[in-house]
């Protein structure tokens, strides 16, 4: 019972932490609200390591990630006739974002990834709340920008999810 | 998905990749807009109507951009 409370602050905390960067994340790519992608970025700092270790066997970094987000974007504004001069412009001087304030507020794939967080223990998942739990609930969504940017790293979907699960085997 | 796939018109990954950026893109340029029209002295009923949505809608979503700084 003692045990079960105390790993519930304990999650809670690390739910805090990881909302925290994922915004910052957010805000410092200008959007107001945490994406998936930013709860990965979030993950890496994490201080117990496991996602850095999953990109390690993957043998990416979190700045070839989040260079891969952003190549992500332009190649689509390319597909959409935007040029690149274009896209370069938008990026520059543009007014930052307020803080944050009020109640906790993230894009739909960032609640998915919450949500997916919360179900964890229903899963039966024992243990600290891992920065490669979050890994692991990201890589289950076949769409979206996180994906992309690994594809574009030259993972698909089944390898990342290889990666994460040899991780999890060594954290259990 | 290969760059082959990203090309193909009909592939709705990369139709909705193209949305998303696109949306990004256009909340930037809006902000950047919105600080430009302030720092000339457009009132925010003029840049409602320019946005083409309401004066409500444009203060609570924009109102905390500082029209002087210029990064």
């Amino acid at each position: 019972m003692f045990n079960k409370l105390k790993q519930r602050f304990a999650d809670m905390g690390t739910i805090k932490t990881l909302c925290e960067r994922a915004e910052a994340a957010a805000h410092e790519q200008h959007q107001g609200r945490p994406g998936a992608e930013h709860f990965v970025l979030a993950a890496l700092d994490l201080s117990d390591g496991s996602a850095k270790r999953v990109f390690s066997k993957l043998g990416i970094s979190g700045a070839d990630f989040r260079r891969a987000l952003r190549d992500v974007h332009h190649k689509a504004l390319n597909a959409a006739g935007v040029g690149a001069e274009q896209i370069v412009l938008s990026e520059q001087n543009v007014p930052p974002l307020p803080h944050p304030a009020g109640i906790y507020d993230a894009a739909p794939s960032g609640q998915a990834v919450l949500q997916g967080l919360a179900a964890l223990r229903q899963r039966g998942v024992r243990g600290p709340l891992l920065s490669v739990h979050v890994l692991e609930v990201v890589s289950a969504m076949q769409h979206g920008t996180t994906n992309s940017a690994f594809q574009l790293l030259g993972h698909n979907q089944p390898s990342v999810m290889a990666a994460i699960q040899s991780e999890m085997v060594l954290a259990a | 998905m290969d760059d082959a796939d990203h090309n193909r018109d009909d592939d709705p990954d990369a139709s909705f990749a193209q949305v998303v950026a696109l949306r990004l893109m256009a909340n930037r340029l809006e902000r950047k807009a919105v600080r430009d029209a302030l720092a000339q002295g457009w009132s925010w009923a003029r840049i409602a109507q320019a946005l083409g949505v309401s004066k409500q809608a444009a203060h609570k979503r924009l109102s905390s951009i500082d029209p002087t700084t210029k990064i």
